[in-house]
Protein backbone atom coordinates (compact mmCIF):
# COMPACT_ATOMS: atom_id res chain seq x y z
CA UNK A 1 0.00 0.00 0.00
CA UNK A 2 2.86 2.51 1.01
CA UNK A 3 4.64 1.55 -2.16
CA UNK A 4 1.28 2.75 -3.62
CA UNK A 5 1.19 5.71 -2.24
CA UNK A 6 5.09 6.55 -3.42
CA UNK A 7 4.03 5.49 -6.83
CA UNK A 8 1.28 7.57 -6.98
CA UNK A 9 3.15 10.56 -5.75
CA UNK A 10 5.95 10.23 -7.97
CA UNK A 11 3.58 10.62 -10.85
CA UNK A 12 1.54 13.33 -9.43
CA UNK A 13 4.89 15.36 -8.89
CA UNK A 14 5.74 14.68 -12.60
CA UNK A 15 2.66 15.16 -13.97
CA UNK A 16 2.88 18.63 -11.85
CA UNK A 17 6.52 19.43 -13.64
CA UNK A 18 5.39 19.40 -16.70
CA UNK A 19 2.74 21.82 -16.10
CA UNK A 20 4.62 24.49 -14.63
CA UNK A 21 6.03 25.24 -18.63
CA UNK A 22 3.37 26.84 -19.57
CA UNK A 23 3.15 29.30 -16.89
CA UNK A 24 6.38 30.40 -17.52
CA UNK A 25 5.28 30.93 -21.13
CA UNK A 26 2.89 32.91 -20.22
CA UNK A 27 5.05 35.12 -18.35
CA UNK A 28 7.41 35.85 -20.91
CA UNK A 29 3.95 36.58 -23.41
CA UNK A 30 2.66 39.56 -20.68
CA UNK A 31 6.00 40.73 -21.41
CA UNK A 32 5.58 40.95 -24.82
CA UNK A 33 2.20 42.69 -23.98
CA UNK A 34 4.05 45.47 -21.86
CA UNK A 35 6.32 46.63 -24.58
CA UNK A 36 3.62 46.69 -26.86
CA UNK A 37 1.16 48.97 -24.72
CA UNK A 38 4.14 51.25 -24.18
CA UNK A 39 3.96 52.50 -27.92
CA UNK A 40 0.54 51.99 -27.69
CA UNK A 41 -0.41 54.93 -30.15
CA UNK A 42 1.91 54.10 -33.25
CA UNK A 43 1.17 50.17 -32.71
CA UNK A 44 -2.84 51.47 -33.93
CA UNK A 45 -1.98 52.99 -36.76
CA UNK A 46 -0.49 50.14 -38.06
CA UNK A 47 -3.57 47.73 -37.96
CA UNK A 48 -4.38 45.76 -40.68
CA UNK A 49 -7.70 45.82 -42.89
CA UNK A 50 -9.20 42.25 -42.10
CA UNK A 51 -12.15 41.99 -44.57
CA UNK A 52 -10.69 40.08 -46.58
CA UNK A 53 -10.42 37.35 -43.63
CA UNK A 54 -13.88 37.84 -43.30
CA UNK A 55 -14.86 37.52 -46.88
CA UNK A 56 -13.20 34.45 -46.75
CA UNK A 57 -15.03 33.03 -43.54
CA UNK A 58 -18.11 33.69 -45.16
CA UNK A 59 -17.41 32.01 -48.23
CA UNK A 60 -16.19 28.86 -46.32
CA UNK A 61 -18.63 28.69 -43.83
CA UNK A 62 -21.42 28.76 -46.91
CA UNK A 63 -19.93 25.18 -47.59
CA UNK A 64 -22.06 22.60 -46.56
CA UNK A 65 -19.15 20.14 -45.14
CA UNK A 66 -17.69 23.00 -43.06
CA UNK A 67 -18.55 23.54 -39.50
CA UNK A 68 -16.60 26.28 -38.57
CA UNK A 69 -13.84 28.54 -40.20
CA UNK A 70 -11.10 31.07 -39.19
CA UNK A 71 -9.05 33.59 -40.97
CA UNK A 72 -6.60 36.69 -40.52
CA UNK A 73 -4.69 38.45 -43.46
CA UNK A 74 -2.31 40.54 -44.42
CA UNK A 75 -1.34 42.49 -47.55
CA UNK A 76 -0.14 39.49 -49.15
CA UNK A 77 -0.95 36.37 -47.19
CA UNK A 78 -4.41 34.79 -46.51
CA UNK A 79 -4.46 32.02 -43.90
CA UNK A 80 -7.43 30.31 -43.30
CA UNK A 81 -8.20 27.37 -40.54
CA UNK A 82 -11.48 25.39 -41.01
CA UNK A 83 -13.12 22.57 -39.16
CA UNK A 84 -15.05 19.34 -40.64
CA UNK A 85 -18.25 17.84 -39.87
CA UNK A 86 -17.56 14.70 -39.19
CA UNK A 87 -19.09 12.52 -41.13
CA UNK A 88 -17.09 14.67 -44.47
CA UNK A 89 -13.99 13.77 -43.17
CA UNK A 90 -13.55 10.48 -45.10
CA UNK A 91 -13.31 13.45 -48.26
CA UNK A 92 -10.82 15.73 -46.30
CA UNK A 93 -8.58 15.59 -48.69
CA UNK A 94 -10.45 16.98 -51.64
CA UNK A 95 -12.18 19.58 -48.97
CA UNK A 96 -9.08 20.70 -49.05
CA UNK A 97 -8.29 20.72 -52.62
CA UNK A 98 -11.97 22.68 -53.59
CA UNK A 99 -11.33 25.16 -50.51
CA UNK A 100 -7.92 26.08 -51.78
CA UNK A 101 -9.22 26.44 -55.63
CA UNK A 102 -12.20 28.49 -54.35
CA UNK A 103 -10.26 31.07 -52.40
CA UNK A 104 -7.76 31.07 -55.40
CA UNK A 105 -10.53 32.55 -57.21
CA UNK A 106 -11.50 34.85 -54.66
CA UNK A 107 -8.30 36.43 -54.02
CA UNK A 108 -5.65 35.95 -56.35
CA UNK A 109 -3.14 38.50 -55.32
CA UNK A 110 -2.83 36.69 -51.63
CA UNK A 111 -0.79 33.84 -51.36
CA UNK A 112 -3.06 31.25 -49.50
CA UNK A 113 -2.60 29.14 -46.76
CA UNK A 114 -4.81 26.60 -46.17
CA UNK A 115 -5.06 24.09 -43.32
CA UNK A 116 -8.02 21.71 -41.18
CA UNK A 117 -5.77 20.96 -38.66
CA UNK A 118 -7.13 21.76 -35.21
CA UNK A 119 -4.47 23.14 -33.64
CA UNK A 120 -4.06 25.53 -36.62
CA UNK A 121 -7.66 26.41 -36.33
CA UNK A 122 -6.94 26.72 -31.95
CA UNK A 123 -3.81 29.17 -33.23
CA UNK A 124 -5.86 31.01 -35.67
CA UNK A 125 -8.24 31.92 -33.33
CA UNK A 126 -5.93 33.05 -30.99
CA UNK A 127 -4.23 35.00 -33.17
CA UNK A 128 -7.62 36.82 -34.37
CA UNK A 129 -8.98 37.96 -31.45
CA UNK A 130 -5.16 39.22 -30.18
CA UNK A 131 -5.22 41.52 -33.43
CA UNK A 132 -8.94 42.31 -33.02
CA UNK A 133 -7.77 43.38 -29.36
CA UNK A 134 -4.34 44.91 -29.76
CA UNK A 135 -4.14 45.87 -32.96
CA UNK A 136 -0.99 43.86 -34.19
CA UNK A 137 1.21 44.77 -37.35
CA UNK A 138 1.77 43.65 -40.19
CA UNK A 139 5.34 42.43 -39.43
CA UNK A 140 4.28 40.86 -36.60
CA UNK A 141 1.04 39.30 -38.58
CA UNK A 142 3.51 37.90 -41.11
CA UNK A 143 5.82 36.37 -38.58
CA UNK A 144 3.18 34.34 -36.68
CA UNK A 145 1.72 33.13 -39.99
CA UNK A 146 4.83 31.83 -41.21
CA UNK A 147 5.28 29.89 -37.81
CA UNK A 148 1.45 28.26 -38.38
CA UNK A 149 2.47 27.33 -41.59
CA UNK A 150 5.86 25.74 -40.19
CA UNK A 151 3.58 24.00 -38.21
CA UNK A 152 1.30 23.44 -40.20
CA UNK A 153 3.70 21.30 -42.55
CA UNK A 154 5.53 19.27 -39.68
CA UNK A 155 5.20 15.45 -39.98
CA UNK A 156 6.62 14.23 -37.38
CA UNK B 1 -15.02 -30.42 -33.12
CA UNK B 2 -14.61 -30.72 -36.82
CA UNK B 3 -17.75 -32.93 -38.79
CA UNK B 4 -14.85 -35.13 -40.32
CA UNK B 5 -13.03 -36.05 -37.19
CA UNK B 6 -16.49 -36.30 -35.99
CA UNK B 7 -16.71 -39.52 -37.86
CA UNK B 8 -13.89 -41.40 -37.31
CA UNK B 9 -14.93 -41.57 -33.58
CA UNK B 10 -15.91 -44.58 -31.75
CA UNK B 11 -20.10 -44.96 -30.77
CA UNK B 12 -19.11 -44.57 -26.99
CA UNK B 13 -16.83 -41.32 -27.98
CA UNK B 14 -19.87 -39.91 -30.29
CA UNK B 15 -22.37 -40.38 -27.35
CA UNK B 16 -19.95 -38.94 -24.97
CA UNK B 17 -19.39 -35.76 -27.19
CA UNK B 18 -23.67 -35.15 -27.18
CA UNK B 19 -23.25 -35.81 -23.71
CA UNK B 20 -20.66 -33.34 -23.06
CA UNK B 21 -22.05 -30.77 -26.13
CA UNK B 22 -25.49 -30.65 -23.83
CA UNK B 23 -23.68 -29.88 -20.39
CA UNK B 24 -20.79 -27.07 -21.72
CA UNK B 25 -21.42 -23.85 -19.99
CA UNK B 26 -22.01 -21.87 -23.35
CA UNK B 27 -19.57 -18.86 -24.33
CA UNK B 28 -20.56 -15.64 -23.79
CA UNK B 29 -19.88 -13.83 -27.06
CA UNK B 30 -22.51 -11.38 -27.15
CA UNK B 31 -21.79 -9.87 -23.66
CA UNK B 32 -18.04 -10.14 -24.04
CA UNK B 33 -18.55 -7.89 -27.27
CA UNK B 34 -20.31 -5.33 -25.68
CA UNK B 35 -17.81 -5.40 -22.45
CA UNK B 36 -15.03 -5.33 -24.89
CA UNK B 37 -16.90 -2.47 -27.12
CA UNK B 38 -16.75 -0.61 -23.77
CA UNK B 39 -14.16 -0.69 -22.22
CA UNK B 40 -11.81 -0.12 -25.86
CA UNK B 41 -13.82 2.80 -26.24
CA UNK B 42 -13.15 4.30 -23.08
CA UNK B 43 -9.68 3.63 -23.69
CA UNK B 44 -9.86 5.63 -26.80
CA UNK B 45 -11.50 8.31 -25.28
CA UNK B 46 -8.79 8.47 -22.50
CA UNK B 47 -6.16 8.60 -25.65
CA UNK B 48 -8.10 11.19 -27.37
CA UNK B 49 -8.21 13.43 -23.98
CA UNK B 50 -4.33 12.75 -23.52
CA UNK B 51 -3.56 14.07 -27.48
CA UNK B 52 -5.68 17.07 -26.89
CA UNK B 53 -4.07 17.96 -23.80
CA UNK B 54 -0.57 17.87 -25.91
CA UNK B 55 -2.60 19.96 -28.76
CA UNK B 56 -3.37 22.36 -26.75
CA UNK B 57 -0.41 22.69 -24.23
CA UNK B 58 2.11 22.13 -26.63
CA UNK B 59 3.52 22.64 -30.62
CA UNK B 60 1.66 19.66 -31.92
CA UNK B 61 -0.77 19.32 -34.90
CA UNK B 62 -3.15 16.60 -35.25
CA UNK B 63 -0.81 15.22 -37.86
CA UNK B 64 1.93 15.19 -35.49
CA UNK B 65 0.20 14.38 -32.22
CA UNK B 66 0.10 10.71 -32.63
CA UNK B 67 3.41 9.76 -31.58
CA UNK B 68 3.30 11.34 -27.88
CA UNK B 69 0.18 10.27 -27.47
CA UNK B 70 0.64 6.32 -28.42
CA UNK B 71 4.47 6.77 -26.27
CA UNK B 72 2.06 8.15 -23.18
CA UNK B 73 -0.84 5.17 -23.78
CA UNK B 74 1.80 2.44 -23.96
CA UNK B 75 3.74 4.00 -21.02
CA UNK B 76 0.14 4.33 -18.42
CA UNK B 77 -0.44 0.29 -19.53
CA UNK B 78 3.13 -0.70 -18.77
CA UNK B 79 2.62 1.21 -14.88
CA UNK B 80 -0.56 -0.28 -14.48
CA UNK B 81 0.12 -3.91 -15.82
CA UNK B 82 3.55 -3.27 -13.11
CA UNK B 83 0.77 -2.36 -10.47
CA UNK B 84 -1.47 -4.99 -11.41
CA UNK B 85 -4.70 -3.08 -12.51
CA UNK B 86 -4.39 -3.95 -15.84
CA UNK B 87 -4.94 -7.75 -15.58
CA UNK B 88 -8.32 -6.58 -13.60
CA UNK B 89 -9.04 -4.75 -15.98
CA UNK B 90 -7.90 -7.38 -19.40
CA UNK B 91 -9.82 -9.99 -17.49
CA UNK B 92 -13.23 -7.96 -17.34
CA UNK B 93 -12.90 -6.14 -20.93
CA UNK B 94 -11.16 -9.10 -23.29
CA UNK B 95 -10.18 -8.03 -26.59
CA UNK B 96 -11.15 -4.33 -25.58
CA UNK B 97 -7.84 -3.84 -23.33
CA UNK B 98 -5.57 -6.03 -25.24
CA UNK B 99 -6.75 -4.57 -29.00
CA UNK B 100 -5.68 -1.27 -28.60
CA UNK B 101 -2.34 -0.06 -28.10
CA UNK B 102 -2.39 -0.29 -24.48
CA UNK B 103 -2.26 -4.12 -25.11
CA UNK B 104 1.20 -3.98 -26.71
CA UNK B 105 2.39 -2.22 -23.46
CA UNK B 106 0.55 -4.84 -21.05
CA UNK B 107 2.33 -7.77 -23.52
CA UNK B 108 5.83 -6.52 -23.24
CA UNK B 109 5.70 -5.76 -19.32
CA UNK B 110 3.92 -9.03 -18.43
CA UNK B 111 6.42 -11.48 -19.98
CA UNK B 112 9.43 -9.46 -18.21
CA UNK B 113 7.54 -9.96 -14.99
CA UNK B 114 6.71 -13.22 -15.68
CA UNK B 115 10.66 -14.15 -16.36
CA UNK B 116 11.96 -12.30 -13.95
CA UNK B 117 13.20 -15.43 -12.37
CA UNK B 118 15.43 -16.45 -14.93
CA UNK B 119 17.41 -13.80 -14.87
CA UNK B 120 17.83 -10.37 -16.32
CA UNK B 121 19.84 -11.61 -19.39
CA UNK B 122 17.88 -14.73 -20.54
CA UNK B 123 14.97 -13.86 -18.59
CA UNK B 124 13.58 -10.67 -18.91
CA UNK B 125 16.07 -9.80 -21.74
CA UNK B 126 15.17 -12.82 -23.57
CA UNK B 127 11.53 -13.10 -22.85
CA UNK B 128 10.21 -9.39 -23.22
CA UNK B 129 9.52 -9.68 -26.87
CA UNK B 130 7.93 -13.18 -26.59
CA UNK B 131 4.45 -11.72 -27.41
CA UNK B 132 5.02 -8.13 -28.36
CA UNK B 133 7.60 -9.13 -30.84
CA UNK B 134 5.33 -11.27 -33.52
CA UNK B 135 3.41 -7.60 -33.06
CA UNK B 136 6.20 -5.95 -34.62
CA UNK B 137 7.07 -8.53 -37.30
CA UNK B 138 3.44 -8.53 -38.54
CA UNK B 139 2.57 -5.29 -37.94
CA UNK B 140 6.27 -3.95 -39.87
CA UNK B 141 4.74 -6.52 -42.63
CA UNK B 142 1.41 -6.05 -42.82
CA UNK B 143 2.71 -2.14 -43.33
CA UNK B 144 5.08 -3.23 -46.21
CA UNK B 145 2.35 -5.06 -47.97
CA UNK B 146 -0.44 -2.31 -47.72
CA UNK B 147 2.41 0.21 -49.08
CA UNK B 148 3.36 -1.91 -52.09
CA UNK B 149 -0.62 -2.27 -52.96
CA UNK B 150 -1.08 1.29 -52.75
CA UNK B 151 2.31 2.08 -54.30
CA UNK B 152 0.87 -0.40 -57.41
CA UNK B 153 -2.52 1.02 -57.41
CA UNK B 154 -1.31 4.83 -57.43
CA UNK B 155 1.47 4.25 -60.40
CA UNK B 156 -0.34 1.85 -62.44
CA UNK B 157 -4.27 2.16 -61.17
CA UNK B 158 -4.09 5.86 -61.18
CA UNK B 159 -5.09 6.01 -58.05
CA UNK B 160 -4.96 8.95 -55.67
Amino acid sequence: MRKYVTMLMVVTLLIVGCAREKEIKQQSLQGTNMIKTNRDGTAYSYKVNQSIAKQAVQHIKARKEVRDAVAVNTSKKLLVAYQVKHMHRFRMKQIKKDIEQQLKQLFPNHKIIVSSDLKIFWKTNELRDKINKDGMNEKQINKQIKKLKKLSEELT
Amino acid sequence: MANEKRKKLTPVQQEYHLFEKERETKRPVVKNCIRAFFVGGLICVIGQAISYFYMYFFDFTEQTVGNPTVATMVFLAMIFTGLGVYDRIAQFAGAGSSVPVTGFGNAVISAAIEHRTEGFVLGVGGNMFKLAGSVILFGTFAAFVVALIKTIAVKWGGLG
